[in-house]
C-alpha cells in the first residue's frame, strides 16, 4: 500500500488506560490485524509527501544545523575562548551540553533495554523512536566533549590507542572514563537500535517500490529472510544487547558524573552523584521521549500504535524518576548542613540565595514541583497539560546541569577568584543548533524508517498470544 | 644592528644622470612612464624588425633580471667574539633615571637583545629589588608604537617623515640665528633629571646660549618637600628616612611604600622592621615597627597601618591639622617647644584626641627611633612642619636623613611651567625645545598648554612616541630608550651611576645628552664620550670598567647632612594652612585628590601594556582609572553600589565625565582621581584608556583642591577588576568572613611572644594511605612572609617579564580571563566600609605534592616531578580545562583565544587571518620559556628554566646547589625579601628556617591535604596596647 495518509484510515484514539483484573491491557487500538499495523507504520516512509508539518519542521532543523556548523567551524578555528568560559568557569556550555544530551539518550535505552528484560509488553510501541532519540542524543552528546577542548585536533589523545611513542592517557582521569562510556555507549546503542530495525527494514524492502528504494531497503535489511533460524538469533542478540544496554543505562551516567565527584570543588565532591546523575538522565530522557510521542502520534497518525496508555505509563515513569531527582535535591542540602564544611555548605546556599538564584529556584520548581502534576491522570493524558509539563522538566533538567557545573565552579574556595559567567551568543546558538542536528536526525528517521518496532507490536497483538507466548509470558 | 628606519629622502648626494640631477620634465615623464616613447611603434614593423626587436628584449630581459638587491653583509660567524655564547643570557649593570632618582639595574640579554630588568644587587638603592616600573621598562624597548622617525610638522601642514640629517641642517641655520640674540628666545622645557651629563650639558649649553631660559617640569614631584625644607632649613634638601632604624612610623598622606620613586628602598627598609624570623640566620624578632597612617586615600601604605585604629582617613586638607594637633599634643606631654603653633581647630571627622594622644605617648616613648613622614601632594608648610618634629624628637640622623637636592635655586615645577606660557604668551619665546616629558598632555590646565604651544613658530619635541605634544610641535626627535643608550644617573644619595645600552636604537632615536651636544654643536656628539668627558673616567681605565660592572661609580654618593630647623617662622606660615581646615566639607564642597597612579604614574607608562593590564593593587582595577568616592559618600550622592556609573565631576568651571568607584576606607567628601589616563596619542596601547585627571588639575591646586560638585549620569560603565566588587552581596561576605581567616593567618606581635604559632595546628587533614616521599635529591619549595609582603605587585610584572606572560586586553579581563601567573589577593576586613583594614595575599601555584590537578588530565600533561614541581607539559596539553577546574587555588591560567598572535583588537579572528606576534614584541620574549599557543593551560612553574640553568652548572662543576644560587623572578624582584625560595629538605636553607616555624601554614591544606609547596607566614600587627582594637568584623573583598 503506497497511498498516502488518507482520511479513510482514521486513528481512533481510544482511551486504554483502564487496568482490569485477569485480562492483559489492550495496547494496540483500532483495527488490530497483522495487516493493519504493517500498513500504519509503513504508510509513513512509502507515502511520496511527508506531511507539511514535517517539511516546516525539517527546515527549522537545517536552518539549526548549518548554524551549529559554522559556530563549530569558527571556534576551532578561533579558540574555545569564543564561548563564555572563562576562569574559574573553566568549563561552559559544551559540559552542560554533553552532560544534558546523555541523559537524553538513557530513556530510549531504558525502554528498550530493561522494560524488555522485565517484559513490559507496551514498550513495543515507543521502543524504536525511543532507542532513535538515544542514538541522535548520543551523536549531540560526543560532538560536545569533543570540540570543549582546546586544542581539538588533538582530542584523540583521550583515547587509549597504541602509539609509536607508547603514550597512554591518563587512566585516573574521569575524562578518560567518560569518553570509554560514552564510546561503548554509542556503540551498544546503535547496535541495538539497528538489530532491532532489520525485520522491518526487511519489510519495507519487500514493500518498496520503483528502483532506489528496494535497493537501499535491500541493502539495509541485510539478507534478512524471515527464516526461523533468524528469528531465533535475533532474539537471543536482542537479549545480549539488551543486557549490556541495561548495564549501561546505569553506568554511563555514573561514569559521567564522576566528572564532578572525583574533583574537589564543594558541591561536586559528592558520593550520591552517580545515583543523581542516573536518575536525572532517565528522567529527563523520559520527559522528552513524551514530549516528543505528543506529536508523533498526531502528526503520523499513530495514535493506535503509541496509545494514551503509552504516554500514561511514559508520564507515572516521569513522575517517579523526577520525584527521585528532587529528593537528591533535598538530601544534598541536608548533607551540605551536615557536613560542617563551610565551604560546601556555601555553595549550596549559594545555589538558592547567589546570584543564579532564579536557576536555583527554577530547577527545584521544574524538576522537583511541575513533574508532580503527574500524579494526576487528567494531567497525564491531556496532551495539552502533558506536553508542557514534559518540555518543562527536560527545560529543568538543563538548567540543572548549568547549576551543577557552573554555579558550583563560579565560586569556590579563593574568594579572590570568584567569577560570574555570561554565555556569549555563540553559546546559546551551538546550544540551538545542537537540537538542529538531533531533529534533523529524527526527522529524517521518522520519514525514512520504521518508527514503530511492527514485528514487536504484532507479537502483543491477541492473535499472537500463542499457548506458547503466554506460557513464555507467565514465566 | 643597523637602526630600522631606512627612510631617507630620495634625493640624496648621488644622480642618476643629469636629467635627474636637474630633474627635467622628460627625465620626469621618463621615470614615470611604465612604457618608454615608441614602444607602441615597435609593434608596427615588418617580421624582420619585429624579430630583431624580440631578440633585444630577451637578452635585456636576462639583462633585467640582473636587478640590484639591497646590500646586505654576511659576516660568516667563524669566529665566536669573546663573551658570547649564542643563547646564554648575559648580565649587565645599568641605571634607570626615574622621576629624578636613579636606580641601579641589573639586566638580562639574550644574543644581544635585553629582555629582563631587575635590581642591581650592589646598588645601595635596589640591591636586588625592583619596582613595576624598572620591571615593564623593558617592554617600551619593543613598543611597535615608538616613534620611527624625526617628524617635521610645519605650522599649519600635514607632518611629514624626515631625518636627523634634516633637522641637523636646519637647527645648524637657526643656532646662527639664535646666537645673535645670545639664546634669548630660545627655552628648554626638560623632565627632571638626576643625570650629571645632562647637568654638565645644561652648564654648556648656558655658557653657548647664556641669555637662554632652561625650565624644569614634572606634574608630579617631591617640589613641596623641597619647599617646605626650604622654610625649616633654608634650602632645599631631599628627605631620605631611614626606616630600617625606625620602630614607630607616622606617614602624612604618603604612600611611601609603593608610590615613590624611593619605595624600592622604603618597602625593604620597613619591612626588614617587620620581620619576625631572618630567614638566613633563623633569629626571632625581639620587636618590630608600628604604623600609623594619616591620609586622603586608602594607599598600600595605609593597608599596612596596624588597624582601622591606626589609619586615620581625613581629607586632604585636614591633615596638617591633624600633624597640628599630634603636635601640640606632643608639646603638651613634655616634648621641647617645637614650633608656635597657631589656634587649631577641632579635630577633623574621624580623628580622635585620645588616639592622638596615644601616638603622641608612642612617639615620645621612641624618641630618635620614630619618624615622621610627609607626603608629595601636602603644602611644604607641612613638610616643614614635620622636619621641625623629626628633629625636636631626635630623629635627624637616626631615622631621617637629608642630602642636597639637586639644582637648588630652580624654581618650583608648577611655576616653572606657569613662567614659560607667559613668557610664550608675551611672545618672548620663539624657539622651544622640549626634552621630554607631555606638558602639553599633563601640563595644569588653566595655562593651556597646548594652545600657547601653537604660538611658538619653532617647537621640538624629544620624546619615544609622538604623543600629544609631539603633534602640537614643529619638530618631532624620536627619543631612544635608557637600555638603548649611554647616560648616568644619580641615585639618592648622589651615588653615579652608568646606564649603559644593551642595544643600539632600534628605531634610531637619540639621548637627551646627544640632543643637548647637537642644540649646542658640541664637537662631542657621542653619549658614550659625553657620559665619560662628564664623569671624567676613560673608557680604557679600570675604574670604568669596574664602575660598569658594579653599577656604580666609587666615592660618588655623598653623606647625609644634619642641618637644624628654623622653626619660629614655620609657625607663622602654618596660621593659613590651618583656616583651611575650617571650611566644612559637603556634597556640594567635596574635595578632589589628585594622585600618579601606581600603573602608569604620570601617564609615561601608558602604552606599556604589561602596566595597564596589571591590577592595580588596591582597587584591582586593569586599563582604568576612576574616581575613587567613600560608601556613604556614595550613598549620598545617590550611586548605585551594583553598578558603575560615570559621574560629571566639576570644579572651577571645568568639568570630567569619569567612572565611579566605591572604595572602602576613603575619606568622607574626598574624591581621589589617578592621574595618566585618558591620553589620546599614547599609542595602540594606550590611547582612550581612562578617564583624563589632568583636565581637572590647576596650577593653584596640584594635588588637591576643594570645591567640587558632582552630578550623577545615567550612562553606566564597565570597570574590568581582576576581583568581583559588585556581585558578591551578603550571602557572599558571609562567606568570604568565614573563610578569609582560613585563607590568612593573622595575629599580633604580642600574642607571636606569647605563642610562636599563633594557635595555628600543623596538619588537621591525616591521609587515609602512606603518602609519597620526597626524601632525595632538591625538594623546592616557597615561603612567603605576608608580614613583609607589601603588595606592591612589582612580581607580577616580573613574571610577566620572565615567563612571557601574553596581556589579553580590557574585554578578556572582564570576562576573567587575565593570565597572570602570580596574583596579588586583596580583602578588606572592618566593623564597617568607612574604617576597614586590608590584607594582601600573593597567590601562585603552590606546587602541591598531592596536586588536585594531576589525577584529572586525561592525558597527564601536568606532573609532580621528583623534585616537587607540578610541571605542566604544553606539548600534551590539549586544553580539557579540568586541571584548573580543580585547582582549589585557581592559579591555572588557560589560553582561551591565541593571546600571543594578532593584536588585542582583532582576538576573535580565526587564526588564519591573524597575523603571527609582532616580530618587534617576539625580541622581548625569553628564549628559555616557551610560548603557549591557544588552547593550553599554562601556570607558574617556580621558573623552571631558572631551577633547571642552575642544576646544570651545578652538576658540571660536581657540587650541590646553594642556597639562594636560584631566584625565580617574582623573588628576584620583591623589594621587601617577602618570597624566599629553595630546597626545603637543606635544613639550613632559609625556606626551611621559615617553612619550619610552627605559624608556617599552607592554604587549604587542612581541609584539603594539598601539600603545598608555598608555604605561607601569617600576617602580623603590631597595634598600640593604647588604641583598643576595633571591634571584630567581617572580611569582604568589598
Amino acid at each position: 500500500m503506497t497511498t498516502a495518509i488518507t482520511a479513510s484510515f482514521a486513528p481512533t484514539d481510544l482511551d486504554n488506560t483502564g487496568d482490569e483484573l485477569l485480562r492483559e491491557p489492550v495496547l494496540v487500538t483500532g483495527p488490530a490485524t497483522y495487516q493493519a499495523v504493517t500498513d500504519q507504520v509503513c504508510r509513513v516512509t512509502e507515502a511520496p509527501r511527508a506531511p507539511r508539518a514535517w517539511y516546516v519542521a525539517m527546515a527549522i532543523s537545517l536552518a539549526l544545523l548549518l548554524l551549529f556548523g559554522v559556530l563549530i567551524t569558527y571556534a576551532i578555528f578561533t579558540g574555545v575562548g569564543v564561548w563564555g568560559n572563562n576562569s574559574p568557569v573553566f568549563w561552559g556550555f559544551p559540559i552542560i551540553n554533553f552532560v544534558f544530551w546523555v541523559g537524553i539518550a538513557h530513556a530510549g535505552t531504558f525502554i528498550s533495554a530493561i522494560l524488555l528484560l522485565f517484559r513490559q509488553k507496551w514498550r513495543t510501541g515507543i521502543n524504536r523512536f525511543a532507542e532513535a532519540t538515544t542514538v541522535f542524543a548520543v551523536v549531540c552528546a560526543g560532538i560536545f566533549p569533543a570540540i570543549h577542548v582546546g586544542r581539538p585536533w588533538f582530542a584523540y589523545w583521550l583515547l587509549p590507542y597504541p602509539n609509536i611513542m607508547g603514550d597512554w592517557p591518563n587512566f585516573f582521569s574521569p575524562l578518560l572514563w567518560d569518553a570509554c562510556a560514552v564510546g561503548t555507549y554509542a556503540t551498544v546503542s546503535i547496535l541495538f537500535w539497528y538489530t532491532g530495525m532489520v525485520p522491518d527494514l526487511a519489510t519495507l524492502r519487500d514493500r518498496a517500490t520503483g528502483r532506489i528504494k528496494p535497493a537501499v531497503y535491500g541493502l539495509l535489511s541485510l539478507g534478512w529472510r524471515g527464516s526461523a533460524r533468524q528469528w531465533h538469533l535475533y532474539e537471543r542478540a536482542n537479549i545480549i544487547l539488551a543486557v549490556l544496554a541495561t548495564a549501561l543505562v546505569l553506568g554511563v551516567s555514573s561514569t559521567v558524573s564522576t566528572d564532578m565527584a572525583v574533583s574537589q570543588i564543594p558541591a561536586w565532591h559528592e558520593t550520591i552523584f552517580p545515583p543523581y546523575f542516573t536518575a536525572g538522565a532517565i528522567y529527563s530522557g523520559f520527559a522528552i521521549v513524551l514530549a516528543l510521542a505528543i506529536p508523533a502520534r498526531e502528526l503520523f497518525g499513530l495514535k493506535d500504535l503509541i496509545t494514551k496508555r503509552h504516554l500514561d505509563n511514559l508520564a507515572k515513569l516521569a513522575l517517579l524518576l523526577g520525584s527521585m531527582v528532587l529528593y537528591i535535591y533535598l538530601i544534598e542540602f541536608v548533607i551540605a548542613w551536615y557536613s560542617g564544611d563551610p565551604y560546601e555548605r556555601f555553595a549550596y546556599l549559594n545555589y538558592e540565595f547567589g546570584p543564579y538564584w532564579w536557576l536555583g529556584w527554577g530547577i527545584l520548581f521544574c524538576n522537583g514541583v511541575v513533574a508532580q502534576a503527574f500524579w494526576f491522570k487528567f494531567a497525564r493524558q491531556t496532551w495539552w497539560i502533558a506536553w508542557p509539563v514534559a518540555v518543562l522538566c527536560v527545560m529543568g533538567m538543563w538548567m540543572e546541569r548549568f547549576v551543577i557545573i557552573i554555579v558550583s565552579m563560579h565560586r569556590s574556595f579563593l574568594p579572590s577568584s570568584w567569577h560570574m559567567f555570561v554565555p556569549t551568543w555563540i553559546d546559546i546558538g551551538t546550544l540551538a543548533g545542537s537540537f538542529g542536528l538531533f531533529f534533523t536526525l529524527f526527522l529524517l528517521f521518522c520519514r525514512y524508517c520504521p518508527m514503530v518496532a511492527v514485528s514487536e507490536v504484532k507479537a502483543i497483538l491477541p492473535q499472537a498470544q500463542t499457548r506458547d507466548a503466554l506460557a513464555n509470558e507467565r514465566h | 644592528m643597523p637602526p630600522l628606519n631606512q627612510n631617507q629622502s630620495t634625493a640624496g648626494p648621488y644622480w642618476r644622470s643629469l636629467e635627474e640631477f636637474s630633474g627635467t620634465p622628460a627625465f620626469q615623464q621618463f621615470v614615470q612612464r611604465e612604457f618608454p616613447n615608441h614602444a607602441a611603434e615597435w609593434l608596427q614593423g615588418d617580421r624582420r624588425n619585429f624579430l630583431k626587436i624580440m631578440g633585444a628584449s630577451l637578452a635585456l630581459a636576462g639583462l633585467g633580471g640582473c636587478a640590484r638587491f639591497p646590500v646586505e653583509k654576511l659576516v660568516p660567524y667563524a669566529h665566536r667574539p669573546a663573551n658570547r655564547d649564542p643563547g646564554v643570557p648575559v648580565q649587565y649593570t645599568t641605571a634607570m633615571d626615574f622621576g629624578g632618582i636613579g636606580q641601579g639595574m641589573l639586566v638580562t640579554s639574550v644574543d644581544g637583545r635585553p629582555i629582563k630588568v631587575d635590581g642591581n644587587p650592589m646598588h645601595p638603592l635596589n640591591r636586588g629589588g625592583s619596582d613595576r616600573f624598572g620591571q615593564a621598562s623593558v617592554l617600551n624597548v619593543y613598543d611597535p608604537d615608538r616613534s620611527r622617525t624625526v617628524r617635521q610638522q610645519p605650522a599649519g601642514g600635514q607632518p611629514v617623515d624626515t631625518t636627523w640629517a634634516a633637522f641637523e641642517s636646519f637647527w645648524k641655520a637657526h643656532l646662527a640665528q639664535l646666537k645673535k640674540s645670545h639664546g634669548q628666545t630660545l627655552a628648554i622645557l626638560a623632565e627632571t633629571s638626576s643625570s650629571p651629563s645632562v647637568a654638565d650639558m645644561r652648564r654648556r649649553f648656558q655658557l653657548a646660549l647664556p641669555q637662554a631660559h632652561w625650565f624644569e617640569y614634572e606634574p608630579v614631584s617631591d617640589d613641596n618637600a623641597r619647599e617646605g625644607t626650604r622654610l625649616a632649613f633654608g634650602e632645599p634638601l631631599r628627605v631620605v628616612p631611614e626606616l630600617a632604624a625606625a620602630q614607630v612610623l607616622v606617614s602624612f598622606d604618603w604612600d611611601f611604600l609603593v608610590g615613590d620613586p624611593l619605595s624600592v628602598k622604603f618597602a625593604r627598609d620597613f619591612a626588614a622592621g617587620r620581620r619576625l624570623t631572618d630567614p638566613a640566620t633563623g633569629r626571632q624578632a625581639t620587636c618590630m615597627n608600628r604604623l600609623y597612617v594619616v591620609e586622603s586615600t586608602f594607599s598600600m601604605t595605609g593597608s599596612h597601618a596596624e588597624n582601622a585604629r591606626h589609619r586615620f582617613a581625613v581629607a586632604a586638607k585636614d591633615i596638617p591639622v591633624v600633624a597640628g594637633l599630634l603636635a601640640a599634643e606632643l608639646e603638651r606631654l613634655g616634648l621641647a617647644a617645637t614650633v608656635a603653633i597657631p589656634a587649631l581647630p577641632a579635630p577633623p571627622p574621624g580623628v580622635e584626641l585620645a588616639a592622638l594622644r596615644a601616638l603622641a605617648q608612642d612617639l615620645l616613648a621612641h624618641r630618635g627611633q620614630c619618624v615622621l613622614l610627609a607626603g608629595p601632594g601636602q603644602p611644604p608648610e607641612l613638610h616643614a612642619l614635620i622636619a621641625i618634629l623629626n628633629a625636636a624628637l631626635d630623629n635627624t640622623g637616626r631615622t631621617v636623613h637629608y642630602y642636597s637636592a639637586p639644582d637648588p635655586q630652580r624654581p618650583v615645577h608648577v611655576e616653572a611651567i606657569t613662567r614659560l606660557t607667559g613668557a610664550i604668551r608675551r611672545r618672548e619665546i620663539s624657539t622651544l625645545v622640549i626634552l621630554g616629558g607631555n606638558p602639553v598632555y599633563n601640563a595644569p590646565a588653566d595655562l593651556d598648554f597646548a594652545a600657547a604651544l601653537a604660538a611658538v613658530p619653532v617647537s621640538a619635541h624629544l620624546a619615544d612616541y609622538v604623543d600629544e605634544t609631539s603633534r602640537r610641535c614643529t619638530w618631532h626627535l624620536p627619543r631612544c630608550h635608557y637600555l638603548e643608550s649611554w647616560g648616568d644617573a644619580r641615585t639618592y644619595n648622589g651615588l653615579v651611576s652608568i646606564a649603559q645600552p644593551l642595544i643600539e636604537p632600534i628605531f634610531g632615536g637619540r639621548s637627551t645628552i646627544e640632543i643637548l651636544a647637537l642644540l649646542i654643536e658640541d664637537p662631542v656628539r657621542n653619549g658614550h664620550e659625553i657620559v665619560q668627558r662628564t664623569l671624567g673616567i676613560h673608557a680604557s681605565e679600570w675604574r670604568w670598567k669596574k664602575a660598569l660592572f658594579d653599577g656604580y661609580v666609587e666615592k660618588t654618593a655623598q653623606s647625609p647632612a644634619h642641618p637644624s630647623p628654623h622653626a619660629p617662622a614655620v609657625g607663622q606660615k602654618l596660621g593659613p594652612l590651618l583656616a583651611r581646615a575650617a571650611e566644612p566639607l559637603g556634597l556640594s564642597n567635596l574635595e578632589l585628590v589628585y594622585q600618579p597612579d601606581r600603573k602608569v604614574y604620570d601617564g609615561r607608562w601608558a602604552n606599556n601594556g604589561w602596566l595597564q593590564e596589571l591590577p592595580e593593587p588596591m582597587t584591582r582595577l586593569t586599563w582604568d582609572n576612576a574616581a575613587l568616592i567613600s560608601p556613604k559618600t556614595a550613598a549620598a550622592l545617590g550611586l548605585d553600589p551594583h553598578q558603575t556609573h560615570l559621574i560629571q565631576v566639576q570644579i572651577a568651571g571645568r568639568a570630567l565625565a569619569i567612572a565611579a568607584y566605591i572604595m572602602p576606607g576613603q575619606p568622607e567628601h574626598t574624591i581621589t582621581v589617578a592621574l595618566g589616563y585618558g591620553r589620546s596619542s599614547a599609542g595602540k596601547v594606550g590611547d582612550n584608556v581612562g578617564f583624563n585627571g589632568y583636565t581637572l588639575r590647576t596650577s593653584a591646586a596640584m594635588y588637591s583642591q576643594t570645591g567640587a560638585r558632582v552630578t550623577v549620569t545615567a550612562e553606566t560603565y564597565e570597570l574590568a577588576s581582576t576581583q568581583n566588587h559588585f556581585v558578591i552581596g551578603t550571602l557572599g561576605r558571609q562567606a568570604i568572613a568565614a573563610e578569609i581567616p582560613d585563607l590568612i593567618h593573622q595575629g599580633t606581635f604580642v600574642d607571636w611572644l606569647k605563642q610562636r604559632s599563633l594557635g595555628h595546628k600543623k596538619s588537621v587533614a591525616v591521609s587515609l594511605w602512606q603518602e609519597h616521599r620526597f626524601d632525595t635529591g632538591y625538594q623546592w619549595g616557597m615561603a612567603v612572609d605576608l608580614t613583609a609582603c607589601i603588595g606592591c605587585s612589582a612580581c607580577v610584572v616580573a613574571c610577566r617579564a620572565e615567563n612571557n606572560v601574553p596581556i589579553v586586553g580590557k574585554q578578556q579581563v572582564l570576562m576573567g580571563r587575565e593570565m597572570d601567573w602570580i596574583r596579588i589577593d586583596r580583602y578588606f576586613r572592618g566593623p564597617d566600609a568607612t574604617a576597614p583594614e586590608c590584607v594582601h595575599e600573593p597567590v601562585m601555584c603552590m606546587q602541591c605534592e598531592n596536586a588536585p590537578c594531576e589525577p584529572v588530565c586525561p592525558v597527564g600533561a601536568t606532573s609532580t616531578a621528583p623534585d616537587g614541581l607540578n610541571t605542566m607539559t604544553y606539548n600534551r596539553c590539549i586544553g580539557t580545562r579540568y586541571c584548573a577546574a580543580n585547582c582549589p587555588y585557581k592559579v591555572r591560567r588557560f589560553n582561551f583565544l591565541d593571546y600571543n598572535s594578532g593584536t588585542l583588537r582583532n582576538l576573535y579572528e580565526p587564526n588564519i587571518l591573524r597575523q603571527p606576534m609582532n616580530d618587534l614584541t617576539a625580541l622581548q620574549k625569553n628564549p628559555q620559556v616557551s610560548i603557549r599557543v591557544r588552547g593550553v593551560m599554562e601556570k607558574c612553574t617556580y621558573c623552571v628554566q631558572r631551577i633547571e640553568a642552575a642544576t646544570i652548572t651545578a652538576q658540571r662543576e660536581n657540587r650541590r646547589i646553594r642556597d639562594g644560587e636560584i631566584t625565580p623572578a617574582c623573588a628576584q624582584a620583591c623589594p621587601a625579601e617577602a618570597l624566599v625560595f629553595g630546597d626545603i629538605r637543606d635544613p639550613n636553607s632559609r625556606v626551611a628556617t621559615l617553612q619550619r616555624q610552627s605559624r608556617s601554614y599552607g592554604i587549604l591544606n587542612d581541609l584539603l591535604l594539598t601539600a603545598p609547596r608555598t608555604e605561607y607566614l601569617p600576617k602580623v600587627w603590631n597595634p598600640n596596647p593604647a588604641l583598643p582594637a576595633p571591634p571584630p568584623g567581617p572580611l569582604g573583598s568589598q
